[in-house]
């Protein structure tokens, strides 16, 4: 066992040796020592638990004496008390504690040492399901487990549930989210609830956002805000209409995925509308689009972005008549950055070729 | 080449001296730093106090340092630390009892010891995964400081999910 510090060096009767041990077994014994002097050498176990209190009684302290303590059953907070009643000299006594310190071989540490910074290392390792239980741990981990989640660049979920708690500590502790999915259950019943976090989004998250992810049609209006971070934009949703968005508003997007299945988008004036408000900006890389029956406008689209998409998940139909073919050919050729291809809803191979012939470097389909 | 290289003094916080290999020595981004910015390398009889590492764990360290002494520095981030692969010896040497676990912690982040943090941090939260947090509190000895309020509270508590 190593004593940690000695915390007190009593006058002269008594010091008082307090460590915070992890400790498996007990054996103490006494080097150097005269067998008469055994006999005075003792060992209370006031077994309060915890702490558990130690108290060695050794009688006359000699010179050369040497206590070692390797180790001890319990698991909890030690005190020590070596207590040389008749009172040796001090000068003896230092070198006893000399002799303490210098006979350990073991340093028991608890996880309680560990720095802040150190356990969100840790904490970083984990899961977000493991996450969630360290932070039910106690007050500091729960504060600690946020800040590895922030690191991690987890994904929060807002919902109707934890709304309150968000704000609070938007509010108290200066939370910045830049991960967010919207939960559908936000908008489920009240007003005041979906107005109320309207508002929290205007004011508080809109500006820190990088990654944003819409489970419902209703959470759209959150796009009429201004989001300069914004780089990431999942809408994930069954639609059956589409509402005007500015893209302007996001200058740093990068991402964009939008439901590919064709079935939800049945509002085909307004989905092309949104289409060409999307063709007025540039710089997206990774794309997910149901061009469905807008062919013009989904081109358009993809024609703005040639230049930066590396990725691009294309959803399209087969019939592509004479016309057109020549324009998806065109279109096609200015993707000169894609590395990553993947056509969906396209059977018919004659269709696929028109697209992948007119592409130059592909590394996966 | 390794015998060419001159050794250097490491003390220990209670005072043992050991004679190490410059090489392995550097594994340890505090020493390295110390020897640059002292101008110590050449100097053969140079002592360097590390005030924060007993001999116990001083001697493990150095064990891990002979171990690894010919792996390539990591790269300055360490983004990758997801897949970094914890070797079977490391995972060996990090099988100790939980107080020089920590104990190697501390002394690897205070040598900074890039990769020895990373496998003993991880092996700590491998000790966590899966458990409840009442286990935790047991298995690492935390008490429970939150009120009844505040635990009532926590059930209502935020959520959060994994990216992809």
């Amino acid at each position: 066992m190593h004593i940690k510090s000695l915390v007190r060096l009593g006058r002269v009767s008594e010091m008082s040796i307090k460590a915070v041990v992890t400790v498996y077994f007990l054996h103490i014994a006494i080097g150097k020592m005269q067998d008469k002097n055994l006999e005075n050498f003792s060992v209370y176990w006031r077994a309060y638990n915890p702490p558990i209190n130690l108290i060695i009684n050794t009688g006359p302290v000699l010179e050369n004496q040497k206590v070692t303590i390797q180790s001890v059953v319990v698991e909890s907070e030690i005190n020590l008390f070596y207590n040389s009643s008749t009172g040796p000299v001090l000068e003896n006594q230092k070198k006893v504690m000399y002799a303490v310190s210098s006979v350990r071989d073991h340093e028991y540490s608890t996880i309680s040492e560990l720095c802040d910074e150190l356990l969100i290392k840790i904490f970083g390792y984990l899961k977000c399901k493991d996450l969630r239980q360290i932070s039910l741990v106690n007050r500091k981990w729960h504060q600690l487990a946020y800040a590895a989640g922030l690191n991690k660049k987890l994904m929060w979920r807002i919902g109707r549930r934890n709304l309150t708690h968000i704000l609070y500590l938007i509010e108290h502790q200066g939370l910045k989210l830049e991960n967010v999915l919207i939960g559908n259950d936000l908008h489920d019943r009240s007003k005041v609830n979906k107005m109320f976090f309207k508002d929290i989004f205007k004011h508080y998250l809109s500006c820190n956002i990088v990654s944003l992810h819409l489970l419902n049609l209703k959470s759209i209006s959150l796009l009429n805000n201004h989001m300069p971070q914004i780089q990431e934009l999942t809408l994930d949703w069954p639609c059956r209409d589409w509402p005007e968005i500015d893209f302007k508003k996001f200058p740093n997007l990068k991402i964009l995925n939008l439901p590919l299945i064709e079935d939800n988008i049945t509002n085909w004036v307004k989905y092309k509308k949104f289409l060409s408000n999307l063709a007025d900006t540039s710089g997206i890389e990774k794309l997910m689009i149901n061009i469905g029956e807008c062919n013009e406008e989904g081109l358009k689209v993809l024609e703005a972005h040639a230049s930066s998409l590396r990725t691009l998940w294309f959803f399209g139909f087969d019939d592509i008549d004479l016309t057109s073919e020549h324009r998806y050919a065109e279109v096609f050729k200015k993707l000169t950055q894609i590395e990553v291809l993947k056509i969906l809803g396209m059977e018919e191979p004659n269709a696929k070729k028109i697209l992948i012939l007119n592409i130059e470097k592909i590394t996966k389909l | 080449m390794c015998d060419e290289m001159p050794n250097i003094k490491l003390e220990s916080s209670d005072g043992e001296i050991f004679d190490v290999d410059v090489k392995i020595a550097k594994c340890s981004g505090t020493i390295r730093t110390m020897l640059e910015d002292c101008g110590m390398e050449d100097n053969v009889n140079a002592i360097v106090p590390l005030l924060n590492v007993n001999s116990a764990i001083l001697r493990k360290i150095l064990v891990w340092a002979d171990h690894h002494k010919d792996d390539p520095l990591p790269a300055e981030d360490d983004e990758n630390k997801r897949t970094y692969h914890i070797s079977l010896w490391d995972a060996d040497f990090v099988k100790v009892d939980q107080s020089t676990l920590f104990d190697l912690i501390l002394a690897a982040n205070y040598l900074d010891i890039k990769s020895l943090l990373h496998v003993t941090c991880k092996t700590v939260a491998n000790m966590m995964e899966g458990k409840t947090p009442e286990m935790i509190r047991k298995f690492f000895n935390i008490p429970n400081d939150f009120t009844p309020a505040e635990k009532e509270q926590l059930g209502a508590e935020n959520e959060w999910s994994e990216e992809e």
